[in-house]
């Protein structure tokens, strides 16, 4: 008798986006994606995210922006980027080439501003969908400053709806209380999906100095030690709404991102673990490859909110 | 990348240097690269650290580094035996520009700085040029000496400063550099290469800045991918160099890919 073994399938759908697997380079963590590319073969990447975009450059925070912590890293980046028209410019063309869906990250000190940005990538050539930064913890005004609130939150995504037909992703922030509140916000605006969620709150003393190690005091925490708090914010957030969920926060391995998938997330974004190893990403589609053969499974899909608690 | 540990000596108390075989990198490397090493299999620390190349044999496949214990993954590398497998980025960063091997230099490094001046010296050296080099070594004491040996094998005229007096001329670096600018190397032609300690790094700026001497310096600091792609190992440089209608102000560079090599009267030291 004959066995006809099909390659398992990785495609995955973020309602309008598809993506050939559900691993996803997370913002801030692969620059443009070019800085990446002769190490890894963005072809096979689902999708990446490209650093937050701003209406003009902006130059981000002073030193020091950076500070480990146990199993974990503070950041205090400050969204430093190009700005929205010299990435079009400069850092789309080439990322265009690529088969992995690119989208941006984009960020306003206004809902005004939101729209902007998003109306100036409104169908340009390369770009898969916009994801909405309403929660950088490290800027003054913007980012966090809407995520932590329902109805700012629906305006922004309201606007950027207005402005594009792209899809657009809202990565939401962890510094709430009740998730589930921003989550419906944003899909009322008309988000296509969500991504939970941004870095936690945090701050770390040097203690010889009795400084804090970041110069914006606290900062953003990733990294493993961030799993069981971003997993328990995006299964409430997949039982709060009907969007897709794109589940990030501390995967390093495709054990990681199959937690995520099974409590609902229709793709995983993978961040710090790029520093650990540049081949992060590619391992885990990898793996979740070998964990779909070992288990008899044909598609990711099956995996998905398969999380039993009866 | 893989490479294996060949040998792992300590120099001085707690001064190691460490050979590795890795012939992609030694093929590829130059002086002033770098490597990350991710020393934890897991978590613990976190992310790959970061060691300048000290030289490198692209003919036997080795690369050494030259690291000081000043934490939890340096104390863990010093650990690393004969045979243990590395996991390795590398070379990264922009490296020196070779200058021609009839240029003077001298080199001014604290502690581990001396990695990068090292790999520097051993190029030029090679060319067989007429090129003097002088290395002036500082450090908080005789541990923080090393590798003279190595320089002097090159004939460079090595000068030492301890600021215990412990060995060489009491005092810093720069306090010994000042005197030598007014003495041996007065209205001498050379350029001045420097690594080491921020505070140093500063002050032999400005006295190149002061005595309109060429400056070329290597930074170190706290990476996170190591490739230019997460912003966080950025210094400021100064504004006045950059076309403001293009760039935010302030203007930050990248260590990890911009650098580590820069010209000294680019940065803005007072962000330092």
């Amino acid at each position: 008798m004959d066995i006809v073994e099909t390659k398992p399938k990785l495609e995955v759908a973020l309602g309008p986006l598809k993506l050939n697997n559900p691993v996803i380079a997370a913002s801030g963590t692969f620059g443009y994606g070019l800085e990446f590319a002769h190490r890894v073969d963005l072809n096979r990447l689902g999708g990446l995210v490209v650093k937050g975009l701003s209406l003009e450059p902006r130059p981000g925070n002073p030193q020091p922006r950076l500070a480990e912590t146990t199993a974990g890293l503070l950041n205090s980046i400050g969204l430093q980027n190009i700005g929205v028209h010299a990435f079009l410019d400069e850092k789309l063309p080439e990322l265009s080439h690529y088969q992995c869906s690119i989208l941006a990250n984009i960020w306003g000190n206004d809902s005004e501003e939101y729209a902007q940005v998003a109306a100036i990538l409104d169908g340009a050539e390369g770009l898969a969908g916009v994801e909405v930064n309403v929660s950088c913890p490290n800027v003054k005004e913007g980012g966090a400053q809407f995520g932590t609130d329902a109805r700012k939150t629906f305006e922004v995504v309201a606007g950027v709806r207005k402005a594009t037909r792209m899809p657009v992703i809202v990565k939401l922030s962890p510094n709430v209380t009740d998730i589930k509140a921003i989550a419906r916000a944003a899909e009322e605006a008309g988000a296509d999906a969500l991504s939970v969620a941004n870095t936690f709150l945090g701050m770390a003393i040097d203690i010889r100095e009795r400084r804090p190690k970041l110069s914006t005091i606290t900062g953003g925490l990733s990294g493993p030690a961030i799993k069981p708090l971003a997993l328990r914010l995006v299964w409430e957030t997949v039982n709060a709404v009907n969007i897709p969920v794109i589940g990030v926060g501390g995967i390093v391995s495709a054990e990681d991102a199959l937690e995520y998938i099974i409590a609902g997330a229709h793709a995983v974004e993978i961040g710090t673990a790029n520093f650990l190893n540049p081949m992060a990403c590619i391992k885990v589609i990898d793996d979740l490859e070998s964990y779909l053969l070992e288990y008899n499974i044909q598609d990711i899909n099956d995996v998905r909110d398969t999380l039993r608690t009866s | 990348m893989k490479g294996s540990v060949l040998w792992n000596k300590e120099l001085s108390e707690g001064y190691y240097r460490l050979r590795i075989q890795c012939p992609d990198i030694a093929a590829e490397a130059r002086p002033g690269t770098f490597l990350t090493i991710r020393i934890s299999e897991l978590y613990e620390p976190l992310l790959r650290r970061p060691f300048t190349i000290y030289s490198y044999d692209p003919g036997r496949g080795t690369v050494d580094v030259v690291y000081k214990v000043v934490g939890v993954g340096t104390l863990l590398m010093s650990e690393r035996r004969r045979g243990d497998k590395l996991d390795l980025l590398g070379p990264l960063g922009n490296g020196f520009v070779i200058p021609s091997n009839e240029e003077n230099m001298v080199l001014v490094a604290g502690g581990t700085g001396i990695a990068a001046l090292y790999s520097l010296a051993e190029k030029v050296v090679a060319g067989r040029g007429g090129a003097e080099i002088t290395a002036l070594m500082g450090g908080s004491g005789a541990p923080d000496i090393i590798c003279i040996d190595d320089f002097e094998r090159l004939g460079a005229r090595v000068l030492v400063a301890t600021e215990d007096g412990s060995m060489g001329e009491p005092g810093s670096v720069t306090d010994l550099l000042k005197s030598q600018l007014k003495g041996a190397l007065h209205a001498c032609d050379f350029t001045l290469y420097s690594c080491g300690p921020r505070d140093m790094l500063r002050e032999v700026a400005r006295l190149a800045e002061h005595h309109s001497l060429p400056c070329i310096v290597s930074l170190e600091g706290r990476m996170g991918c190591g490739i230019g792609a997460c912003l966080g190992c950025v210094i400021r440089i100064l504004p006045e160099l950059i076309d403001v209608e293009k760039a935010p102000v302030p203007v930050y560079r990248r260590i990890c890919r911009d650098g580590p090599v820069f010209n000294a009267a680019e940065i803005d030291w007072d962000a330092v």
